[in-house]
């Protein structure tokens, strides 16, 4: 993990322009070499499960055209570490605790918001899960009818902030074999902006697949993409299933006002509670394919 | 009356006062004045034409709508006023005659000759008049042979001549600067006059006379004459007439239509025409129009069409247009011919626009003090120098637009900038536009990449370019060369950090993961010609395992301990072995990496499995870096090193490969190292006989001869030596045994072994000619000087013009043939023999 710290390297952006949105859009999903590295095999062949199994996910991927709609957030250098800061303090408090250690290595988050080569990353607020069109066409209309919605709507672009730093909580994956960090969406801007977003993605599902749009979906989708907006920053991906299996005791031990620590004021590691993260929303975000299109929100 | 007449005549008088329709009677009396008629040669001559004239003149008052005599009358006054014995108007009155007396009767040709006439004289009004009354007293079959005679008219001699000056002055390459000089001259300071002065009654006239005839003539023309004469009409300069029956002719092709506007159905010759005519008729609107159409119906053509828009607005002091136009055309064109041709019409009519002005202003003084010439002449100064500063640029935009994925390209704009900004932005203007797929030279779309990251890690903004790095990985390349290019770079930028290794590590650590099935993968892409990525096979990349274990090797400080540090080189070199990729070089390197860790049987491994992957050439380098090492080892029994020798002569000797070091190194090790002489010399002579046959590797055998016979000799003494001598000797070609014989003879004759010595010598003279060998005669000679006598001497010499006589043929065939030797010798050998025993040799005196 890159460290965010004060080195030698220049701050000051001005005399360089930033890396423009189109290039990191354009190449922003690396080539898919799963699907190469498959052995060319008839299925009667009896080969290793794990070729079969990658096999027939594939061909399931292949048999849809798929949609992702998210926000997107680029943190700063001076928000790269505060969230380093969030990060580090979990990391030690997950130290303090001996239940959260296997066998002698403790729980340790990664940040989301550096790549695995230590590369500056966007986050992201996701909106949606993976969409699955049937054909590229339905794609292709999903897209111009949230457009055209986007563009009559009355969401001006806006200023996307999260609860305290304080509230950081955890969360875990749908196969309980990574742990995430994250930060709550405010709730203000929950009931504005994201319910009106929410809406209007709905009412584009609806119109557009409404094989796929269903009123369960609706609220499975309200809880976790609206109510339970968030914005991870970091993952462990090495939690052994012990540990998932009691998340609430985990939470719990890792709440940040549930460790002694962090009531001393005047430790260096505490979490500067008025550096609260905000990022300007100018676009919502649509990954298709390999490719990530914008939709901008009209100014006022 | 009687002044003309005389006795011979009253005779035909009478005879047409009795009978005046006696037809026969007027054609004798006329060929009887005709026979008389005054030779200008001879005085007593009486009759003139004008008499004979005379005499038509009454004979048609009787026969007054006979076609046959107004023939032969009209012919025979043509004949005279083509002598010029009388006026044209005459003649034309004569015509007018006929056909106003003779009505219908008249004969046809009398209309063609009547034609002719007034062609001949480019009588334009009475040209139109015998037409007009042509036309319609004569069939229709006969109206195209009038058609005919007008049409090549005025194709022929009266468009050229009439508008010849014009058409002149248009040809003339005149020099394109002074074409624009005199177009902004007349369009800022001419007056109207100066400008319309050509105009007049004249050429208007004339312009609508021939557009009359075209216009007529279009109507019954064939289809295939439509164009020729669309083209003539346009050329009459009767711009009204031309463009309404340009209009109706295009009506016909296109149906229903109102408004004309270009088709292909027309060439675009004609279509240029009628946008000319737009121009001069000065229908603005329509001129836009059609030339926006004309340019897409005749894309090949734009060029034309530009360069006489420009010029059209020029004319129109619409300058502001002009420019917007060339700078929108240089923009668009993709072809270098019109990219020049359009750049120095701008940047010609600039200069000639700032020169014209400056000019004016010099010669008008009032002109100076309205402030719009300093603003125009500010203007086009800035315009001018932006297109020559810039040419590079404007060049380069249409290298780009001929070919966008041309990196070379992009590379030489990036080089046109100096701001690092300004470089960032042409980088990033490349990168949207290149399509990887399309790039064609390995390597170079990720070097662009690299240079865009540079510029920002040279700034110290390395977030940017670990961003930049890292997007141009996800870049679906076809060639590994551009992920090698951007791995590298980064790696070895962030090397120079201070805490970079380990993020160096990182980056060769994910580059290099394999995948489950490196070889099918790997098969995959080379049958897939650049569809699949190249990132398929990063982890298979040579250049960044060696990376990655020159970084190893360097850094262990890094690691948390030595063992640590050994065992990540030592993995990383089984994971490059497991994908076989690993060089020679880097199999030496680690099994001297293991050496120096102390394990040197697993160095011996790495050494083996080594040679058990390489082609024999490279096998026999690691067998002698192997063994080398092995032969100074105490760790291993000499019946090992024996079998690990033995076993690489066998299969390298089979493999035909020089394996002389390994026989010098397993003889040393014998003699040095375990004290065996013996069988040092016998592993010498093994390799001396069977490494390599005929030329192949003979240099390599001579060498173990050469230390064979040495090592025996001072070892073992002359009977050994001489043994091997034999063996060399008969082993080796004729074109090297001589300094073996010279050795062994001189080793015999050290020996006291005088006749033996001369024995050898005797034999080797006969293996060559003695020309070719002429070290063993000179040491024969000396040899013979020291130990012989006369007798002996004798001998020599004999034997050596025996050889010279009867030795050549066979010896120079047989030095040929350095294979060959044993056949050949012996043969010669033989020959020579038997010459010896039946030949007389002759005596030879000699003075020693």
């Amino acid at each position: 993990m890159i460290e965010e710290r004060q080195d030698n390297e220049n701050t000051n952006d001005d005399q360089l322009p930033p890396i423009p949105d189109s290039i990191l859009n354009k190449y922003h999903i690396e080539p898919n070499l799963a699907k190469y590295d498959i052995e060319q095999t008839s299925p009667s062949q009896n080969k290793s499960t794990k070729v079969m199994y990658l096999r027939s996910s594939q061909r399931k991927l292949d048999q849809f055209w798929q949609a992702f709609i998210y926000l997107e957030c680029k943190p700063t250098r001076g928000d790269r570490q505060f969230l380093s800061q969030i990060i580090s303090t979990t990391n030690n408090n997950a130290k303090l605790h001996t239940s959260m250690t296997n066998n002698g290595t403790a729980l340790k988050f990664s940040p989301l918001y550096r790549s695995k080569l230590g590369s500056p990353q966007n986050l992201h607020v996701t909106l949606t899960p993976n969409i699955p069109f049937a054909s590229e066409a339905l794609r292709d209309s999903m897209l111009q009818v949230l457009s055209d919605k986007i563009n009559k709507c009355k969401i001006r672009p806006f200023v996307l902030e999260f609860e305290s730093a304080r509230a950081c909580k955890l969360l875990r994956s749908v196969v309980n074999d990574k742990l995430f960090l994250a930060l709550d969406v405010k709730e203000e801007i929950k009931r504005n902006q994201l319910m009106e977003i929410h809406e209007i993605i709905d009412e584009t599902l609806k119109k557009v697949i409404p094989e796929y749009y269903s009123q369960s979906w609706k609220n499975r989708a309200k809880d976790f993409y609206l109510n339970n907006a968030h914005m991870s920053l970091a993952e462990s991906n090495t939690v052994p299933s012990r540990m998932v299996k009691d998340f609430k005791k985990l939470q719990d031990l890792l709440s940040y006002n549930n460790n002694p620590k962090n009531c001393n004021d005047g430790d260096k590691e505490t979490i500067q509670e008025e550096n609260n993260l905000s990022f300007q929303i100018r676009t919502l975000k649509v990954d298709i394919d390999r490719q990530t299109l914008t939709i901008p929100f009209i100014p006022l | 009356m009687e002044a003309f007449l005389n006795e011979d005549d009253i005779a035909f008088e009478y005879e047409l006062q009795k009978d005046p329709q006696n037809l026969t009677a007027w054609k004798r009396y006329l060929d009887h004045w005709k026979s008389q008629l005054r030779d200008p040669n001879n005085k007593n001559s009486k009759r003139t034409e004008d008499l004979i004239e005379w005499l038509y003149e009454r004979l048609l008052l009787q026969f007054v709508d006979d076609g046959e005599l107004w023939m032969e009358y009209i012919t025979w006054q043509n004949d005279r006023f083509m002598a010029n014995k009388f006026k044209y108007s005459k003649m034309t009155l004569i015509f007018q005659k006929c056909l106003d007396t003779c009505q219908e009767k008249t004969p046809t040709d009398i209309y063609f000759m009547f034609l002719d006439f007034a062609l001949e004289q480019y009588d334009l009004k009475l040209i139109r008049e015998v037409f007009d009354i042509s036309i319609t007293r004569l069939k229709i079959q006969d109206q195209g042979t009038l058609w005919g005679k007008i049409i090549e008219f005025i194709y022929e001699k009266f468009l050229p001549l009439t508008f010849a000056d014009e058409e002149d002055e248009n040809d003339v390459e005149q020099d394109q600067y002074d074409e624009l000089q005199l177009l902004i001259y007349k369009t800022l300071f001419a007056t109207d006059n100066e400008i319309t002065s050509k105009n007049n009654e004249e050429t208007d006239f004339a312009n609508v006379w021939a557009s009359h005839f075209l216009r007529r003539y279009i109507l019954v023309c064939p289809p295939s004459a439509v164009e020729q004469v669309l083209q003539a009409l346009y050329n009459t300069k009767d711009y009204n007439t031309a463009i309404e029956i340009y209009k109706q002719s295009m009506r016909e092709t296109k149906g229903t239509s109102t408004s004309y506007l270009p088709t292909k159905g027309s060439s675009f010759d004609i279509n240029l025409n009628y946008l000319k005519m737009l121009e001069s008729l000065k229908l603005e609107k329509e001129y836009e129009l059609f030339a926006e159409e004309l340019e897409k119906q005749f894309p090949t053509e734009c060029l034309t069409v530009t360069i006489l828009k420009a010029k059209h607005y020029i004319k129109q002091a619409k300058f502001d247009q002009f420019e917007e136009l060339l700078q929108k055309s240089l923009k668009a064109t993709s072809s270098v011919h019109d990219f020049t041709i359009l750049y120095n019409l701008h940047l010609n009519f600039e200069q000639a626009f700032l020169e014209t002005i400056i000019n004016e202003l010099k010669d008008n003084k009032t002109l100076q003090t309205d402030p719009k010439w300093e603003e125009l002449l500010s203007s086009h100064f800035q315009i001018a120098q932006d297109l020559t500063v810039n040419y590079k640029l404007k060049m380069n935009n249409l290298k780009l637009r001929q070919n966008p994925n041309m990196i070379s390209t992009w590379n030489e704009r990036v080089a046109l900038f100096e701001a690092k900004s300004k470089k960032v932005e042409v980088y990033t203007e490349a990168i949207m536009k290149i399509d990887p797929l399309k790039v064609i030279t390995r390597g170079v779309f990720g070097k662009l990449w690299v240079s865009y990251a540079q510029i920002y890690w040279d700034s110290k903004n390395y977030d940017s370019a670990r961003q930049i790095y890292e997007s141009a990985l996800k870049v679906p390349f076809p060639y590994i060369e551009d992920l090698e290019e951007i791995w590298t770079t980064w790696i070895n930028n962030e090397l120079e950090l201070d805490d970079g290794v380990q993020r160096c590590l990182l980056l060769l650590d994910t580059a290099l993961i394999a995948p489950d099935h490196p070889d099918v993968i790997i098969d995959k892409f080379r049958a897939s010609h650049g569809k699949v990525p190249a990132q398929t096979i990063v982890f298979n990349s040579l250049k960044l395992w060696s990376l990655k274990i020159d970084l190893l090797e360097m850094v262990n400080s890094t690691f948390e301990n030595e063992k640590i540090w050994k065992d990540k080189i030592i993995e990383t070199y089984e994971s490059a072995i497991k994908l076989k990729i690993l060089s020679p070089m880097m199999f030496i390197n680690y099994a001297h990496f293991l050496k120096n860790c102390g394990r040197t049987l697993d160095s011996y491994q790495v050494y083996e499995r080594a040679v058990a992957i390489f082609t024999p050439e490279t096998q026999n380098e690691i067998w002698n870096i192997y063994l080398s090492e092995v032969v100074e080892s105490s760790i291993i029994s000499k019946e090992h090193i024996r079998e690990l020798f033995d076993q690489s002569l066998r299969h390298l000797i089979q493999a035909g490969v020089d394996c002389k070091a390994l026989f010098i190194l397993y003889s040393k090790y014998e003699a040095e190292k375990n004290g065996l002489i013996k069988k040092s010399v016998d592993i010498l002579l093994d390799g001396a006989k069977n490494n390599g046959e005929g030329r192949t590797y003979l240099n390599s055998r001579l060498t173990l001869w050469d230390m064979c016979i040495s090592e025996a000799e001072s070892n073992f003494g002359i009977s050994v030596a001489r043994e091997l001598y034999e063996q060399a000797i008969t082993a080796l070609p004729n074109s090297k045994v001589i300094p073996y014989i010279l050795k062994f003879a001189h080793l015999e004759a050290k020996s006291k072994e005088v006749t033996r010595a001369r024995e050898i010598m005797e034999y080797g003279a006969k293996l060559l000619p003695p020309v070719e060998n002429t070290d063993l005669w000179e040491h024969w000679d000396k040899f013979e000087l020291e130990y012989g006598n006369k007798e002996t001497y004798k001998n020599m010499l004999r034997l050596k013009r025996q050889l010279e006589n009867e030795m050549k043929i066979d010896t120079e065939e047989a030095s040929h043939n350095d294979g060959n030797v044993q056949f050949v010798t012996a043969a010669a050998s033989a020959k020579q023999q038997k010459t010896m025993t039946t030949s007389n040799p002759e005596e030879i005196e000699l003075d020693l």
